[in-house]
C-alpha cells in the first residue's frame, strides 16, 4: 500500500511542472502557427472575407521577383553572417581560453552586446552610422566614411557588422565551453609532438569540439535566416528592397501591405526551409562528430 | 483535497482567470468609455487638451486615446481581431482605405457636422468609399509644398519665391553659390520620396492615369519620364548623402540652417520649430510646371474621424467627434498643428504657412496620387532604389528606365484581382 | 642515452609561499631507469615536469649532456613523456597516435609506418592499428601511449605514474612489459609513482621526495635496508615498519606501554657513545623482523616479548599477526604455518640487530 503510494506521488510532481506550461505553449505558439498554415491556402487581407484559393499563394510565391529577392538576400546574409561570427567567436574563445591577464573581465564585457535587445542595438547603431562615424570620416579626411552606410548599397554590411557584434557573445561562450572540455594534458603531449599552433588548432583543438562546433553552425544558420530585428531598426528593409530579408518581406507584406494569405504561404515556406537546412546540418554535423569522438 | 491536486487546480483556476481578465476591454456600470484611436503621433497632445475639456463638459463619459506609432500595423490587427476603436482619426489614405473596405465604417453623411466640411474634401472620401458613403468626415488637412527658410534666402539675395521650374532650379543654383545647400532631402526615412514624387506626379499626369493603370491600359514606363527628369533634377541639388539621411536628422538639418529648403508637406514645420523655435519658415506651392497656371497644391486630408458601426456607444462617439469639429476647437487644432481645416471659414493665419494658405481655402488642391495606388505596391521602394543609382553615377535615361520598370512590376505585382 | 644533471632546482608556483621543490640535486648516468617515488603532493611530478618542458624551473639549471635546457622548449629536448591519464588524441588512430610527432617533423610517410608499424610490434598493437582510443581497454591505451613515446626514439622517456589508472593484475604486467622495454632500448627513463613496490621492483636508483625534498637518493637495497631517516625508514616496504618510542636504559629500550627489550651490544655502544642513554628515541623494526618460531625464540631471549595477537591476516604464504604488548601495537609478518588466533597469546621475538634508531627530534637515523 505505502509503495504504491509513493510510486503514484512522484509522477504527479512531473506533470504539474510540464502540463500547465505545455497547455500554454500549445494554446500561445502552436494554435496560430497552425492557423497561419491555414490561411495560406486562402486569400484573407487580414480582415473582412475572404476563401480558399488552394496553392495559389504558393505558386504565386514564386513568380513574385520581391519574394525570390528577399530568399536571396537573406540566404547571402545568413552565409555571411554564420561564417563570420564563428570564425571570430572561435578566435575569441582560443583568445579567452588562454591565460591571459583580466580573463573575467574580458569574458563579461565580450558578453554585454548579448544582453541588450537587438531592437534597441539596432537603433544606436543606425545612430552612429548615420551621424557619427560620418563625423568621424570627416575628422580624419576618409571620405568612404563620409557617407551613411545604410543609404547606400552597401547597407547590407552595416546590418552585418552589428549582427555580428551582437551575435559574438554567444557562440563565443559555447566554444569556450568546447574549448574547456578539452583535457589540457592533450596539449600538453602535442606540445612535447612538436606541434605549431595552427596545427595544433586544426588537428587537436578543432576536431575536439565538434559538439559544440554543431550547435553553434546549426543555431546560426537558423538564426540568421530569420534575420529580422536589426534590418527594422536599421533600414527597414531599404534602400529600394535590397535589405528586405524574408522575415521583413513577410512583415512589412503581410501586415503594412495587406498579403497576409500571401505572407502566410512565405512564412511556411521559411519555416520548411529552415527546418530542412537544419535537419541536414544536424545529420551532416553528427556524423562528423561520431568520426571525431 | 491531496495537496498536489490542490495545487494543481490553483494553477489552472489562476490560468483560466488570467485568460478571461486579458480579454476583459473597458466600461463599468455607470460612465461611458470611448476608444478614440490616431494614426498620427505629432497630434497626440491637442488632443488631450480636447479630450480634458469634453470630458469636463460631459463627466459621464471618458475618452481613452491611443496613438502608437506603428499605427498602420496595429489598426489592422484591431481589425483581425474584429475589436474595432469607437471613434478612429486617420488619414485619407491607406489606412482608411482597409478600414473602410472592411466595411466597419458608419455612414455620417446625415450628420450635422459633415455639413461644416468642404465638398473638395468629402470628395476625397466618397471616391475611395465603397457605394461612395461619407463615412469619414474630413478633419484637417495637410498641404504639399516647399518650405523653405526665409533668412537663407534673403542672404542668397532671392527676394520672391518661385513660380515657374525654371525658376526654381535658378534658386537653387544661387542657393549653391552661396554655398547653401538648396534641398535637404532625408530619403533613408523612405516615405519623403514620396514628398516629392506625389507632387510632380500630381501636377504633371492626369488624375484619369491612375484608372488606367488599374486597368492595365497604360504604364508607368510610358507616361512617367519627365516626371523622373525633374526628379533626378531636384536630387542633385541636396546634401550629399541624402540617401543616408533620417527624416530627424532632415529637419534637424533644416531648422539649424544648413539646407534652405524641404519638399514635403506642412507638417514639417512643427518638427522643425520644436528643435528651433524662432526659425523663420515659410511655404510656397511648389511650381512644378514651366505654366504657372498649372501648378496646383497637393493636398489630402490629413485627419478625418470615423465612427465604428459596431461601436456600443454610438451616440456618445457623434457627441465627441461633433464637440472636435466645433469652429473654436477647429481653430485650435489648426493652430497647434500648423494644419489646414476642412471645415468651411477656419483659415489658418500663421506667417509660415501665408504662402500657401489662400489655395486650401479657396479648395484649389488636388489629391495625393498614392492615396489610389493598390495594397501593397511601395512606390517608396522604387525610389530609394533610384537614389542608389544616382549615387552609384548611373546614367539618368538609364537610371530613369529602370526605375518605371521596377515600378511597373512592382505595380502588377500588387494589382493581384481575384 | 644521455647523462643529465639537476642543479639546486627550485620550484615556487605563482601566488604559493613556500618552494613545491626545493634544492633538487641529481646527476642521472647514462641507460639509468631512475624512479621518484614519494607520498602525493611531495614534488615528484613536478620535477618531472620540469625536466620535460611543462613547467618553469623557478631557479637552478637543468644540464642534459652539458647543455643547459632551462629555457629550450619541450620539443627540443629530444625527450618523450608518458601521462598517467594517456593523453592519447581521441580523433585519431592509434597508428596516428603514434605517428603524430613524427608527422610534425615531416618525416617521409614510408619512414613513418615502419616506425609506427615497428613499435606496435613490440608493444603487441599491431592488430589495433586503426583502431581509435575510445575503443581500447586501458592497458591497450597505455600501450599506445608507450609507443607513441618510442617512436620518437629519445633521449629519454618521462613516464608519469603510467601504471596508476590500471587494474592491479594489469599493473604488475605492465611493469614487467616496462622494464623488459628499458633493457631493449638502452635508453634513460625517469619513471613517478607513489607505490614504491613499483619503484623497488623497476628502479636501478631510487629518489625518494617528500614535501619538495628529497629525503634519500639510492638503490632498492640501500633504501630498504639502510634508510637515512624515520620518514624513508616507514615508506618503504609493506607493510610499514614498526616504530615505537621508547627510551633508552640499562640496555634495554623501554616505554611505559609494556615494551621491554634488550639492545644488541654492538648497537648499544653505538647509541650510548652518541649521547642517546636515558634518552627518548625512535625504535624501528620491520614485521618481517619479528618472529615466533622456536628457533628464533631460543636463539634470541632477551628480545622475546609477550604479545596477544589482535587481528591475524592469511595473505598465502605468509600471515599478518596485529598484535600488543602491553598497550604496545605492532605488526609481524611470519610464516602461515605459524597460524595464530585473535586473542591468543604468543611469544615473539624482536631481531633487535635489523632494528633502526630514529632521533626523536631529527627523525635522522642513527648511525
Amino acid at each position: 500500500m505505502k509503495s504504491r503510494k509513493k510510486g503514484k506521488k512522484i509522477p504527479l510532481t512531473y506533470y504539474m511542472m510540464v502540463v500547465p506550461i505545455g497547455i500554454l505553449f500549445f494554446i500561445f505558439h502552436t494554435v496560430p502557427f497552425l492557423r497561419g498554415v491555414f490561411y495560406s491556402f486562402t486569400n484573407w487581407t487580414g480582415y473582412g472575407s475572404w476563401k480558399f484559393v488552394g496553392l495559389k499563394n504558393y505558386l504565386y510565391m514564386f513568380g513574385n521577383s520581391n519574394i525570390t529577392d528577399a530568399y536571396w538576400f537573406t540566404f547571402k546574409f545568413a552565409l555571411f553572417a554564420t561564417i563570420l561570427v564563428n570564425a571570430i567567436a572561435l578566435a575569441i574563445a582560443i583568445g579567452l581560453n588562454s591565460n591571459i591577464k583580466f580573463q573575467s573581465l574580458l569574458k563579461a564585457v565580450y558578453f554585454v552586446p548579448y544582453m541588450l535587445g537587438s531592437l534597441i542595438v539596432g537603433f544606436v547603431f543606425k545612430f552612429i552610422f548615420s551621424n557619427l562615424i560620418p563625423q568621424f570620416g570627416h575628422l580624419i579626411h576618409l571620405p568612404i566614411l563620409y557617407n551613411n552606410i545604410l543609404g547606400t548599397t552597401h547597407a547590407w554590411i552595416g546590418i552585418l557588422i552589428v549582427t555580428i557584434w551582437q551575435g559574438l557573445a554567444f557562440n563565443t561562450l559555447i566554444y569556450l565551453a568546447g574549448l574547456q572540455s578539452v583535457d589540457p594534458e592533450i596539449y600538453e603531449a602535442a606540445a612535447l609532438d612538436g606541434v605549431g599552433p595552427w596545427q595544433k588548432f586544426r588537428d587537436i583543438t578543432f576536431p575536439l569540439i565538434a559538439p559544440f562546433f554543431t550547435i553553434n553552425l546549426v543555431l546560426s544558420v537558423k538564426g540568421y535566416l530569420m534575420v529580422f530585428d536589426q534590418i527594422m531598426a536599421m533600414t527597414n528593409g531599404g534602400p529600394g528592397n535590397s535589405t528586405t530579408s524574408i522575415s521583413v518581406e513577410i512583415y512589412t507584406q503581410g501586415f503594412q501591405g495587406s498579403q497576409f494569405a500571401i505572407q502566410s504561404a512565405n512564412a511556411v515556406v521559411l519555416f520548411i526551409v529552415v527546418l530542412v537546412i537544419s535537419l541536414i546540418q544536424l545529420r551532416i554535423l553528427n556524423k562528423r562528430e561520431e568520426k571525431l569522438s | 483535497m491531496k495537496k498536489s491536486t490542490k495545487l494543481l487546480v490553483g494553477l489552472a483556476s489562476m490560468l483560466s482567470l488570467s485568460l478571461l481578465l486579458s480579454g476583459c476591454g473597458s466600461s463599468s456600470s455607470k460612465s461611458t468609455t470611448i476608444q478614440f484611436f490616431s494614426t498620427k503621433t505629432e497630434n497626440a497632445s491637442t488632443y488631450k487638451q480636447l479630450i480634458s475639456q469634453f470630458e469636463k463638459k460631459n463627466p459621464n463619459i471618458k475618452v481613452q486615446l491611443s496613438s502608437p506609432s506603428n499605427a498602420g500595423t496595429v489598426l489592422k490587427s484591431d481589425l483581425a481581431k474584429n475589436s474595432i476603436p469607437d471613434v478612429m482619426a486617420v488619414g485619407g489614405d491607406v489606412n482608411y482605405q482597409q478600414v473602410q473596405k472592411a466595411g466597419v465604417l458608419e455612414d455620417l453623411s446625415g450628420e450635422s457636422f459633415t455639413k461644416t466640411t468642404m465638398p473638395e474634401y468629402q470628395k476625397m472620401i466618397t471616391s475611395i468609399s465603397k457605394g461612395n458613403k461619407l463615412d469619414a468626415v474630413p478633419y484637417a488637412t495637410n498641404a504639399s509644398g516647399i518650405v523653405y527658410n526665409k533668412t537663407l534666402f534673403a542672404k542668397a539675395g532671392i527676394t520672391k519665391t518661385p513660380t515657374t521650374w525654371n525658376e526654381l532650379i535658378t534658386d537653387a543654383k544661387t542657393l549653391k553659390a552661396h554655398g547653401i545647400t538648396p534641398f535637404e532631402m532625408p530619403f533613408q526615412d523612405s516615405w519623403t520620396t514620396m514628398g516629392v514624387f506625389n507632387q510632380l506626379d500630381s501636377n504633371m499626369i492626369s488624375s484619369s492615369w491612375i484608372n488606367k493603370r488599374l486597368d492595365n491600359k497604360t504604364t508607368f514606363l510610358s507616361s512617367h519620364k519627365g516626371v523622373m527628369q525633374k526628379y533626378l533634377t531636384l536630387c542633385k541639388y541636396a546634401q550629399s548623402d541624402y540617401m543616408g539621411t533620417s527624416y530627424n536628422d532632415g529637419t534637424k538639418a533644416l531648422a539649424e540652417g544648413k539646407a534652405a529648403m524641404m519638399i514635403n508637406g506642412n507638417f514639417v514645420i512643427p518638427q522643425a520649430k520644436q528643435l528651433k523655435k524662432n526659425i523663420k519658415l515659410d511655404m510656397f506651392k511648389m511650381p512644378v510646371n514651366n505654366d504657372s497656371s498649372k501648378n496646383k497644391v497637393t493636398s489630402g486630408i490629413d485627419v478625418a474621424f470615423a465612427i465604428s458601426k459596431k461601436s456600443k456607444v454610438q451616440a456618445a462617439d457623434k457627441k465627441f467627434v461633433k464637440f472636435l469639429m466645433s469652429k473654436k476647437n477647429s481653430q485650435l487644432y489648426n493652430k497647434q498643428q500648423f494644419s489646414f481645416s476642412a471645415i468651411k471659414g477656419v483659415a489658418q493665419k500663421d506667417a509660415s504657412l501665408e504662402g500657401i494658405s489662400s489655395y486650401l481655402t479657396s479648395g484649389n488642391v488636388v489629391n495625393y496620387p498614392d492615396h489610389y495606388y493598390p495594397d501593397g505596391f511601395d512606390m517608396t521602394a522604387v525610389l530609394t532604389q533610384t537614389g542608389v543609382n544616382q549615387s552609384k553615377g548611373m546614367s539618368d535615361s538609364k537610371n530613369i528606365t529602370a526605375t518605371l520598370k521596377k515600378a511597373d512590376k512592382a505595380f502588377d505585382s500588387a494589382n493581384v484581382k481575384d | 642515452m644521455v647523462e643529465i644533471n639537476l642543479k639546486h632546482i627550485y620550484k615556487e608556483y605563482d601566488g604559493n609561499s613556500s618552494y613545491s621543490v626545493s634544492d633538487f640535486n641529481l646527476d642521472i648516468k647514462d641507460k639509468e631507469f631512475i624512479v621518484f617515488v614519494g607520498p602525493s603532493g611531495c614534488g615528484k611530478s613536478t620535477t618531472l615536469r620540469m625536466i620535460a618542458g611543462l613547467e618553469d624551473i623557478t631557479d637552478g639549471d637543468l644540464v642534459m649532456d652539458g647543455k643547459v635546457m632551462n629555457d629550450v622548449a619541450p620539443k627540443d629536448r629530444d625527450i618523450a613523456m608518458v601521462f598517467q591519464n594517456y593523453a592519447l588524441y581521441p580523433n585519431m588512430t592509434v597508428f596516428d597516435n603514434m605517428g603524430f610527432g613524427l608527422k610534425i617533423k615531416k618525416m617521409p610517410k614510408d619512414e613513418i609506418q615502419k616506425k609506427v608499424e615497428n613499435a606496435a610490434e613490440i608493444l603487441g598493437l599491431t592488430e589495433f592499428l586503426q583502431r581509435k582510443p575510445a575503443a581500447l581497454s586501458g592497458g591497450q591505451r597505455q600501450r599506445v601511449a608507450l609507443g607513441r613515446a618510442i617512436v620518437r626514439n629519445p633521449k629519454l622517456f618521462l613516464l608519469d605514474e603510467p601504471l596508476s589508472n590500471l587494474d592491479a593484475k594489469l599493473r604488475v604486467q605492465m611493469r614487467t612489459q616496462i622494464a623488459q622495454l628499458h633493457q631493449r632500448l638502452q635508453t634513460n627513463m625517469i619513471y613517478v609513482t607513489h607505490d614504491q613496490v613499483e619503484a623497488m621492483t623497476m628502479a636501478d636508483r631510487i629518489v625518494i621526495m617528500n614535501d619538495g625534498k628529497i629525503q634519500q637518493v639510492g638503490t632498492p637495497s640501500q633504501l630498504y635496508n639502510e634508510p637515512v631517516n624515520k620518514f624513508v625508514a616507514g615508506f618503504m616496504g609493506s607493510p610499514a615498519m614498526n616504530f615505537f618510542d621508547a627510551t633508552l636504559r640499562d640496555g634495554h629500550v623501554v616505554n611505559n606501554k609494556g615494551l621491554n627489550v634488550v639492545v644488541p651490544e654492538g648497537r648499544l655502544k653505538k647509541l650510548v657513545d652518541q649521547g642517546y642513554n636515558n634518552k627518548k628515541l625512535v625504535v624501528g623494526i620491520r614485521p618481517e623482523d619479528i618472529h615466533t618460531e622456536q628457533v628464533a625464540i631460543q636463539t634470541m631471549p632477551d628480545s622475546v616479548v609477550d604479545a596477544t595477537v589482535v587481528v591475524s591476516e592469511l595473505l598465502g604464504v605468509d600471515s599478518m599477526l596485529y598484535s600488543k604488548t602491553g598497550d604496545t601495537e605492532f605488526v609481524a609478518q611470519v610464516n602461515a604455518r605459524d597460524y595464530h588466533e585473535p586473542g591468543e597469546s604468543v611469544e615473539m621475538a624482536f631481531e633487535m640487530s635489523k632494528a633502526h634508531f630514529f632521533d626523536m627530534d631529527t627523525q635522522l637515523t642513527i648511525e
